[in-house]
């Protein structure tokens, strides 16, 4: 079976040139992980809600369509995941393991992993929706990951 | 007479290359994913100074050149970094680590991926970081 090509389900920046910096940073790092990993097109179409990514300095929300995946600045309809962390918090999460489309989170098993559970569980790192949309902040990890 | 080095002159570029000795040295390779295999060429800009331009060759984790003048070509260029002065001076003072200005996109990614930045974010930070210890004119 042949996967979807990248460039046919596109990372639109709503606000453009206006995106604000996690925004961009998000963007490019869809589009490159679609681009690595072809087969992430499928796990974005499964994400049915917008997610929102925030560090000290903004936020983003990320809305995957049947299509084509927007970011946009801020915080738009209503996420069903909220991730709030350190820029540090961000690379650590974003160099998780993550099998099975993200329903086999074997990254957290690391010691990058263990510390971003720790950080988890005492605040330092708040992922809104954890309890309430679980496969779908998995999922989110699993799409912005950038290990195979 | 002054002794600062103005910043990306290649005066200033000789410095922080000679910098990048022992425990710095050091500190870099172990920040970086893999060191053994790191072998490229970054690239520091300026926005809109195109005359403010340094390119560094890094082998197997160490610093090996670094110039103003001496540019390699396009297509070796492994990475490019674009920030603002201010913002290369905040990296470099200690004020935002640079992995920090990257993932915020004031220090924006031109050339590369971001798998790479991501991975190799905390040997940005002691490269740039580094360049506080250089005694620097910012005032060009």
């Amino acid at each position: 079976m042949s996967h979807p090509i990248a460039s046919d389900y596109p990372v639109n920046l709503d606000d453009g040139a206006e995106a604000n910096g996690i925004a961009g940073v998000v963007a490019t790092l869809l589009t490159q992980n679609f681009e690595n990993f072809p087969e992430r097109t499928a796990l974005a179409r499964k994400l049915t809600r917008p997610v929102s990514v925030s560090d000290i300095d903004s936020t983003c929300t990320i809305s995957c369509g049947p299509r084509a995946v927007t970011v946009f600045n801020d915080v738009v309809g209503q996420p069903s995941v909220t991730v709030t962390a350190t820029v540090d918090q961000i690379l650590d999460l974003s160099q998780l393991k993550m099998k099975a489309s993200g329903l086999l989170p074997v990254g957290f098993f690391t010691k990058r992993g263990r510390h971003i559970l720790a950080a988890i569980a005492t605040g330092n790192l708040k992922v809104w929706g954890l309890i309430t949309h679980p496969i779908t902040a998995l999922r989110v990890i699993a799409l912005l990951s950038v290990v195979s | 007479m002054t002794d600062t080095l103005k910043f990306f002159s290649e005066e200033w570029c000789a410095a922080a290359a000679a910098a990048h000795q022992g425990d710095l040295a050091v500190r870099q390779a172990k920040a970086l994913r893999d060191p053994a295999k790191a072998n490229y060429i970054l690239a520091f800009e300026v926005a809109d100074r195109p005359d403010l331009i340094s390119h560094v060759e890094i082998v197997a984790g160490h610093v090996k050149n670094w110039s103003a003048t001496n540019l390699y070509p396009e297509d070796q260029i492994f990475a490019r970094f674009v920030a603002t002065l201010e913002h290369f001076r905040d990296a470099a003072q200690g004020r935002t680590p640079a992995a920090n200005l990257v993932m915020g996109g004031k220090m924006r990614l031109a050339k590369g991926t971001m798998k790479d930045a991501i991975e190799n974010a905390r040997a940005l930070n002691v490269l740039m970081g580094a360049w506080g210890d250089l005694p620097t004119d910012w005032d060009v």
